[in-house]
């Protein structure tokens, strides 16, 4: 019983350490999605979430790799990439890391500057951010985002499309 | 209390074990590369090594001999993969390298005076793996990093195909050991090319 806990433990240490997206969107309600069916790729990156910033990862490999993975998801959902020009909204995202300290105990203040009671560790947390904006008014008609943290050695190839699948599984947004 | 320290060791083991498997099973080398899936990066190729936009100007003597070291070093660590030196305007990978730097925290833990000897006698009931927690206090340290970045472009279709990088903390301009530290960094990242 004793080892049955632990292996679960264990199994679960190794899924949540190397791989887990924190995803979320948000829709204007007052778009109708169904009237936007072409897009195109902005040349300009998304701003990125308070906290991050955007390094040296952000490159054009990983830019190319954004690109691909976006295409596969919105050909599959029925959206066709097309010319500037005739596109209904424009795609621009980003990719950025931020670094914490993750603590097991609450900060109760007691403790002095720099100094954490219990045991802490330092993480990097990575996100990426999709904004999906209407090529007329310029307005953000959608946008989301995936949050994980980012272990030394990941395959980015992997993590970063898994990223974007799971990004564009909250994309159309259901009516309410 | 036998009961409690053995239980306590018994938990304290497992949970290093727990954390021991987390950090083989996300284990990785000291440099990283990220590149272009589906590109041919393999031996045989011509090279070429070029100064990189993101490198300051003005450098002194002392940057301008590591960036020579850092260039010899990549190419005699290319040579000895199979790849070819070329003229920079016929070559077929076009390699350079530039340098950032960012501050980073540090967490140190370690083992302090155990809160209960602080607040006396805990109430029957207490957990003990929690009371466990305050027996430690983490350190934070901020540190400033400086990271060796290698890119390699496919010259025809002027594309960036490879990028490899190594972090660590950032040594004093003048320290002596910052050439062979340099020079290491350089072999270390390029130990990633090609990949696969």
């Amino acid at each position: 019983m004793f080892a049955k806990r632990w292996a679960l433990v264990f199994l679960l240490a190794l899924l949540t350490g190397c791989r887990q997206f924190h995803v979320e969107s948000q829709a204007d309600p007052a778009v109708d999605f169904a009237n936007y069916r072409t897009y195109s790729f902005s040349t300009t990156a998304s701003d990125i979430p308070e906290g991050f910033s955007s390094g040296h990862l952000f490159n054009s490999i990983m830019q190319r790799r954004i690109r691909a993975e976006l295409y596969q998801e919105l050909t599959k959902k029925g959206f066709s990439q097309a010319a500037r020009s005739d596109a209904s909204f424009i795609i621009s995202f980003s990719t950025g890391s931020r670094q914490d300290v993750d603590t097991v105990r609450a900060d109760d203040g007691k403790a002095e500057p720099g100094v954490i009671e219990g045991s802490a560790t330092a993480v990097t947390r990575g996100a990426l951010v999709i904004h999906f904006i209407d090529a007329k008014t310029k307005q953000v008609l959608w946008q989301g985002w995936a949050e994980a943290v980012m272990k030394a050695g990941d395959d980015l190839d992997e993590k970063v499309r898994a990223a974007v699948r799971e990004v564009m599984q909250q994309f159309p947004p259901k009516a309410s | 209390m036998k009961a409690r320290t053995s239980r306590g060791l018994r938990t304290g083991l497992c949970a290093a074990l727990v954390a021991c498997s987390t950090l083989l099973g996300c284990a990785a080398p000291a440099a990283f590369s990220d590149w272009e899936r589906g590109a041919d990066l393999s031996p045989g190729k011509t090279f070429a090594v070029t100064e990189a936009a993101q490198l300051p100007e003005n450098l002194d003597e002392r940057q301008k001999a590591l960036v020579a070291l850092v260039n010899s070093t990549i190419e005699r660590e290319l040579t000895q993969k199979g790849y070819t030196k070329a003229p920079a305007s016929s070559a077929q990978l076009v390699v350079n390298f530039y340098v950032v730097r960012r501050m980073v925290e540090e967490v140190s833990v370690k083992a302090r005076e155990c809160y209960m000897s602080d607040r006396g006698e805990l109430p029957p009931g207490t957990n003990w793996d929690s009371a466990a927690i305050a027996c430690e206090e983490s350190l934070v340290s901020e540190y400033q990093e400086g990271t060796l970045i290698i890119d390699i472009y496919d010259a025809a279709k002027k594309e960036l195909v490879w990028h490899g990088w190594k972090s660590r903390k950032s040594l004093p301009s003048d320290a002596p050991e910052l050439p062979g530290v340099v020079e290491q960094s350089t072999v270390d990242i390029l130990s990633n090319f090609p990949p696969g």
